[in-house]
């Protein structure tokens, strides 16, 4: 026990995302208020809803359900995201190799891994069930018991899908080794969560009214018959959410049960499963072969150094799976999932057509293209970031930073490899965009060529400030690639300002008098210009001093 | 020829991790940088190569000063850092690539550099593998090579012996041996006396973050005569700090 915890003490301090070694507590602190007050939006907005819901509900006697339901909704969460956290945290951590040569025992190490992942997924029950009890406590009477149950559900309701997600991986990379590739792992993981991402909105997007009637059908049996259905995936949620609004301590009881129960389940099928699955986890393959006259003949030419550097950046890029998904596969998708699923995949042939003729017409207006470079200029702003290439050029480097500061390539140059890289990879998007309004709205060559010079203009002045936002602070101390890109504060920051910067654009422009509309579009196209060619040039001087802070 | 003008370096604030060092590294020798753990070795090698910047004093290689003339300064030196897992997605070969379009050498001297130094290290079936196959003392010697692909003037290594295997640090050895024939510079730290013993011109030892003795092994030798080998001359030297 005092191993464990020590372990587990350890682990924290060590794997808290967040932290980077260099920067002060303040700053810490600071992002942990900021990753809080995001979720409150998202905490108040269930708070209204279930406020709104409760009352119909609690007329056929299914306050239980509604509970049950929220309870699901946060099991589920955690039961998604921890399936990508686990692998890294359980596998491919780097402290694998040295804690498996310590005399520890499997159900330590998977005791203490667990608790570490536990901590982080509490987010998600605070912030799903947190609401959920503030809004019950105006319409429910709430008994000292529904104080003491709620509060402890909150901690325990994790365990059970955690439990099952570990479980499952343990399971997976024992029986399915050719996964233990790290490479491959992320590589597939991605992929698919991926296409999880794009059927959930397809699903949405498509989904039946039908559907929705026979939910509310069910419900209406009445007595709570609605539990039966999470008690498949989560037995033990029909027993918290009972015992919490009738305050039966022998539920609550029962529901301790199965998840201590599943845990001890887990860590005595984890000293069979665990240590055999672990041992070579951090495997890459190499081809062996030689290489020919020829080849050796291409790769000793002399290149152009900003070149030479550029293709680097790229190599790595395309390389590294948690790079290649998030900021090369994305340039192409982007658009897709932005421009096609949630506007154009949902209509039918008929209103499509009525779409496309609607814009046709348009074409014809004399200040259509004022509209088209707003839209451009919006969407520049946003697609122009999301690829994160400039928002985590210096953060990707890691401690591989040292590097940049010893080759005899000025720090200016370095930057400008980096942030072309970028650029290209925006305009890049922005030209996949085109391809979409070509086809889909039927856009004619002309504002094609307006929409594209427009977004382009956006895309360079984004990514410069990506760029300067990196500088500043990047995250340089990480262990896996996929900090560096998703926990990194500066780019979630770079990937928001944009999205609103488009936002902001687009909507902006309906509120502009039509008189001034052609006025401001050319005039807020031309400001933009100029500030992206100062700010180009000022990335370079701010680049020089920023890496020599570093 | 480096010179390290009474340099201090503070970590954090508080932390004298060096302390103002003065120290000439002539040319056309091998001079061998010792010191117990935590001395202050590769925080000095991080300053004469600007991976950190000094507190105090200056820093010149060749003549040319790190902070002020950076560029310049960086063309003269090579540097071997003690983290030798760096580019883990590059194939060997491209990284040799990327070095030598970084130091701009010439085609045509480049192809026969690679295949020499392939040679000499025995990673001729390595090259067309990403480095992250590489084992530790592979992916040392890939950085090695990086260096000599461009030969620079100084040759600056930290810690270069460890993980090498016999031949590969005998291979390291001569190429820092010719390397000081040819008139030019080479500074390594080691924790190896018998390295240093049969490698160095003069050696430099630093303890907490002073040069506590710059010369010949002889003349230190010398010094502690009633000593009988090297490890206890060093361990009377630290002593008696
Ligand atoms: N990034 C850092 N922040 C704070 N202190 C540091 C940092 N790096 C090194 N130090 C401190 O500076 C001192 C010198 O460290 P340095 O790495 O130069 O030692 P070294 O001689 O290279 O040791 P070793 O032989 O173990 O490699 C040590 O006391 C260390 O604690
Ligand atoms: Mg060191």
């Amino acid at each position: 026990m005092r191993k464990y915890i020590a372990l587990t003490k350890a682990l924290l301090k060590n794997g808290m995302g967040m932290s980077d070694g260099k920067s002060k507590k303040f700053y810490q602190v600071f992002l942990y208020v900021v990753l809080l007050i995001s979720l409150v939006p998202i905490s108040g907005a269930l708070y209204f809803l279930i406020d709104e819901a409760l009352p119909t509900y609690s007329m056929i006697d299914q306050e239980a359900s509604l509970l049950g339901g929220m309870m699901f909704m946060s099991c589920f969460l955690i039961f998604f995201f921890s399936l990508f956290s686990i692998p890294s945290i359980f596998y491919f951590s780097r402290d694998n190799d040295n804690l498996l040569s310590l005399p520890l025992s499997s159900t330590t190490i998977i005791g203490a891994k667990f608790t570490t992942c536990l901590i982080y997924e509490y987010v998600f029950s605070v912030g799903v069930l947190l609401p959920t009890y503030l809004a019950y406590m105006n319409h429910v009477d709430v008994s000292v018991l529904f104080y003491v149950f709620g509060i402890l559900s909150i901690f325990l309701i994790p365990v059970f899908p955690l439990v099952l997600s570990t479980f499952l991986t343990i399971l997976l990379m024992r029986i399915a080794p050719f996964l233990k590739n790290r490479d491959r792992f992320n590589l597939i993981s991605g992929i698919l969560m991926l296409i999880v991402a794009f059927g959930f909105s397809y699903f949405t997007n498509h989904a039946n009214i039908q559907e929705e009637s026979d939910m509310i059908h069910m419900v209406m049996q009445g007595d709570n018959s609605m539990l039966e259905l999470f008690m498949r995936a989560f037995p033990m949620i029909p027993y918290f959410s009972r015992s919490i609004i009738e305050g039966n301590i022998m539920d609550f009881a029962i529901g301790c049960l199965i998840c201590f129960l599943s845990l001890l389940l887990l860590l005595s099928a984890g000293k069979y499963l665990y240590f055999k699955g672990v041992i070579g986890s951090n495997e890459s393959s190499s081809s062996a072969k030689d290489m020919s006259e020829k080849q050796l003949r291409k790769q000793s030419r002399q290149g152009n150094r900003i070149r030479t550097y550029m293709a680097k950046e790229f190599k790595i890029l395309v390389r590294t799976p948690v790079f290649f998904i998030n900021c090369i596969l994305t340039t192409v998708l982007m658009p897709v999932i932005f421009l096609i699923l949630p506007f154009l995949g949902t209509l039918d042939g008929e209103t499509m057509s009525a779409v496309t003729k609607g814009i046709t017409a348009l074409q014809e207006l004399d200040n259509f293209y004022a509209y088209v470079l707003f839209v451009g200029l919006g969407c520049g702003c946003m697609f122009g970031v999301i690829n994160l290439v400039s928002a985590t050029a210096i953060s990707r480097e890691g401690n591989q930073y040292m590097i940049m500061k010893v080759l005899p390539i000025s720090f200016r140059d370095q930057v400008y490899a980096k942030l072309w890289m970028g650029i290209l990879l925006g305009f890049f998007t922005n030209f996949c965009t085109l391809i979409i309004l070509w086809f889909y709205l039927h856009f004619s060559l002309v504002y094609l060529f307006i929409f594209f010079i427009a977004s382009c203009i956006t895309t360079v002045f984004c990514n410069d400030l990506c760029m300067m936002l990196d500088l500043t602070k990047p995250k340089l101390v990480w262990e896996q690639e996929a900090s560096a890109v998703k926990q990194n504060f500066g780019a979630f920051v770079s990937m928001f300002g944009g999205m609103a910067l488009c936002a902001v654009i687009i909507i902006g422009c309906f509120f502009i008098p039509e008189d001034y509309l052609q006025i401001g579009a050319i005039a807020l196209t031309l400001t933009l210009l100029v500030l992206c060619v100062v700010l180009t040039k000022v990335v370079g001087r701010y680049g020089e001093k920023a890496m020599r802070r570093l | 020829m480096i010179e390290i003008k009474h340099v201090t370096k503070v970590y954090g604030g508080t932390k004298k991790a060096v302390d103002d060092i003065s120290l000439n590294v002539p040319t056309g020798e091998i001079i061998g940088f010792i010191g117990p753990n935590g001395a202050g070795k590769t925080t000095t090698i991080k300053m004469i190569t600007g991976i950190l910047n000094p507190d105090e004093g200056e820093i010149l290689i060749n003549g040319k000063n790190i902070v002020k003339e950076p560029l310049a300064a960086k063309k003269e030196f090579g540097i071997v850092l003690d983290n030798a897992d760096i580019f883990l997605r590059l194939k060997g070969i491209e990284y040799l690539k990327f070095m030598a379009d970084m130091y701009e050498v010439d085609s045509h001297l480049r192809k026969q550099r690679i295949e020499d130094l392939a040679e000499t290290f025995e990673m001729k079936h390595a090259l067309n593998d990403k480095i992250l196959s590489y084992s530790h003392g592979m992916r040392q010697k890939i950085v090695i090579m990086g260096v000599l692909i461009s030969d620079p003037n100084v040759w600056i290594l930290d810690e270069p012996m460890t993980g090498l295997d016999p031949q590969s640090s005998y291979q390291l050895k001569e190429k820092m041996r010719e390397h000081a024939r040819k008139g030019k510079t080479v500074f390594f730290s080691t924790h190896v006396l018998e390295v240093a013993e049969k490698l160095c011109d003069k050696v430099a030892i630093i303890l907490h973050g002073r040069i506590a003795y710059f010369g010949t092994l002889d003349a230190l030798k010398a010094q502690y005569a009633h000593c009988s080998s090297l490890e206890e001359v060093f361990l009377e030297v630290v002593n008696h700090a």
